[in-house]
């Protein structure tokens, strides 16, 4: 009778406990969890321990100087410290990002839950719409977007947020459309729950899991996005420090080959980003998604 | 087959329809009067106008689209402002230049990524599938554009190996006619090795940078595809018949396992083919990503319009393509 003792059926039917053991054994999750934490400390502290103003931030004295013990990472062309700017443009990037993405994961899965649900017309529609934003290349949407609403971070942030939408769709759809013949949920229609209700609380919490390793990368590519708008000047701009508009200005303004610092820089801290989003993703799918692991 | 290409290709007809609406109405939105940005301020009202009713702004809204729909149907995609060129001129002067960058980024991608999933799955958890994986992961984590200069700062400015941009030494004076577009193709077919060798030159550093992440794609794609079909009964059969390991690997193993990675290579072909905005603009690559780029800086509206809508179109067609290929390499699938 010991063998089968109450804490080892605990364990293995609690799922947080199991997430955590899957997640704990995953080496890229826990790369990837590090690093995420370090940036987001790293963004919230920035204020504290290095106070900066980039509207009045410059010294032409101290122009495009190599990286050395005064100015680790050297200078960029109106003298500012670049490891101020990438460190403040870490911080816009992961607000970027994070806005971005909430904007695609809220109306994705609105429609998604949507279509899926009540299929029908709605669902030809909803699926005819996705089919069009998946048509454009991403960039270009993104452009066309930015475009219309003027180069600015929100417009950045309402682009890139609008490319993530049909990814979300289609995964809370593929999602709902299984999950609505599940028995607790028919269960749920018998004792005469309501469609809001059986979508909101008996769907919807079923398809998390997915949704959160799907936002965890949509994060990384969220980052890169929003970069790439930034690089074709259609993002925030100077002097805000964002890290997509500093590679840019150092490209355009032609120094980027002779002060090779103000693009490397900026550049690494995407490639951070983005990475560090990917692992957490790559240990998050391993944890909460097992089966969908290619 | 057929009967399922032909309600593929009808299946597509509202996509494209609004491909063209959602373009049509997002250059309606743009805020400013667009005539006005064209001309510039100082231009008189009655240029405005009469250049407002040459474009057939002046008509409502509806019948703008319908128009620009004629057009389309006819192949008239308008007319550049800037240049004055028709937008399908231009359209086919630049496309070659974007599909050669696009073929040669996938080659590069498909050369490298391949073997190097193979040797991943085949040493599994070696130092040489941990340095894979992790290239793998940076590769897809980097932003493209910075991957180019960084590379033209290495290999063009530093070490001066390679040209840093553009796709023919124009500095050079090389007698040389484009006949197809190609360059490629028509240095071959002039026998003129020393162009050949420029235009070379000029595209590996593109390539480079626009086939990275497709190669990590791949070469993560590959690795899973192939650790799972080693698993399989019909390996351990063959490997327990004593064939030879290398046989097991190339002719066994990998014949199923490229089924998936042909997909994906085929879905990403696509993305090349239209994505190449930001590599083309870094390499001043004078291709439709590059032309596209500038035209929206310019606001010339007609060849942003015609370029996205031509873009997108096909985009949609490569990614039909690729799925019907399927068929072709596994004789399982069946159309209906």
């Amino acid at each position: 009778m010991d063998t089968l003792s109450p804490a080892v059926i605990q364990t293995s039917s609690d799922p947080l406990q199991r997430i955590y053991r899957q997640f704990r054994r995953s080496t890229s999750g826990k790369i990837g969890l590090v690093l995420t934490l370090g940036l987001v400390v790293l963004a919230l502290l920035a204020p504290l321990l290095r106070p900066f103003d980039a509207a009045t931030a410059r010294n032409f004295a101290a122009r495009l100087k190599a990286p050395s013990l005064e100015f680790l990472m050297g200078t960029d062309g109106l003298g500012r410290d670049l490891l101020t700017l990438v460190w403040y443009g870490l911080r816009i990037s992961l607000l970027v990002s994070l806005i971005a993405v909430g904007i695609g994961l809220l109306i994705g899965t609105l429609l998604g839950l949507v279509a899926g649900y009540f299929r029908g017309r709605l669902d030809t529609v909803i699926g005819w719409f996705t089919d069009i934003l998946l048509a454009f290349p991403s960039v270009l949407l993104a452009i066309a977007v930015a475009t219309v609403f003027g180069s600015s971070l929100r417009s950045v942030m309402f682009a890139v947020g609008i490319i993530q939408i049909p990814t979300f769709i289609r995964l809370t759809r593929s999602m709902v459309l299984s999950l609505r013949e599940r028995e607790f949920v028919q269960t749920a229609r018998a004792f005469g729950a309501g469609s809001g209700r059986i979508i909101f609380r008996h769907i919807l919490p079923s398809s998390l899991a997915p949704l959160i390793v799907q936002a965890t990368l949509s994060l990384g590519t969220a980052t890169l996005e929003a970069a790439g708008l930034g690089f074709l000047g259609l993002g925030a701009q100077p002097p805000t420090p964002e890290l997509g508009t500093m590679l840019s200005d150092s490209f355009r303004n032609g120094y980027s080959m002779s002060s090779p610092w103000t693009i490397i820089f900026p550049g690494l801290m995407i490639t951070l980003i983005v990475l560090a989003f990917n692992l957490l993703g790559d240990g998050l799918r391993d944890a909460l998604d097992p089966r969908s692991n290619p | 087959m057929l009967q399922y290409i032909a309600k593929r290709l009808l299946g597509l007809v509202p996509v494209i329809f609004g491909i063209t609406l959602l373009v049509f109405a997002f250059l309606h939105l743009i805020p400013g009067d667009p005539v006005t940005a064209m001309v510039g301020e100082r231009s008189t009202p009655e240029q405005i106008e009469i250049l407002r009713k040459q474009m057939g702004l002046d008509q409502p809204l509806p019948l703008q689209y319908l128009f620009f729909l004629i057009g389309l149907l006819r192949l008239d995609f308008g007319t550049s402002i800037v240049t004055n060129v028709p937008v399908i001129v231009e359209i086919g002067q630049r496309w070659p230049a974007s599909f050669e960058l696009s073929v040669a980024a996938m080659l590069f991608a498909v050369l490298v990524g391949i073997p190097a999933g193979i040797l991943a799955a085949v040493k599994k958890d070696s130092w040489l599938d941990n340095v894979a994986m992790i290239g793998s992961l940076v590769g897809v984590s980097m932003p493209v554009y910075w991957l180019g200069l960084l590379l033209i700062y290495l290999f063009a400015v530093y070490l001066g190996w390679l040209p840093p941009s553009g796709r023919l030494g124009v500095s050079q004076g090389f007698e040389f006619q484009a006949i197809t577009g190609f360059y490629i193709l028509d240095a071959i077919l002039q026998g003129n090795v020393l162009v050949l060798k420029d235009v070379l030159a000029h595209l590996v550093l593109p390539a480079i940078a626009l086939g990275t992440i497709p190669l990590a794609i791949v070469a993560r794609l590959t690795r899973s595809a192939m650790l799972e079909v080693l698993s399989q009964d019909y390996i351990r059969t063959a490997r327990a018949k004593g064939v030879l390991e290398k046989w097991v690997i190339f002719k066994h193993a990998l014949k199923n396992a490229l089924l998936p990675v042909i997909t994906i290579i085929g879905l990403q072909f696509g993305a090349l083919l239209s994505g190449a905005i930001l590599t083309e603009t870094i390499f001043s690559w004078p291709g439709l990503g590059s032309w596209i780029y500038s035209a929206i800086l310019a606001r010339d509206y007609p060849v942003v319009q015609g370029g996205v809508v031509f873009i997108s179109i096909t985009f949609v067609l490569i990614n039909l393509l690729v799925d019907l290929s399927y068929a072709l390499f596994d004789p399982r699938i069946q159309y209906r």
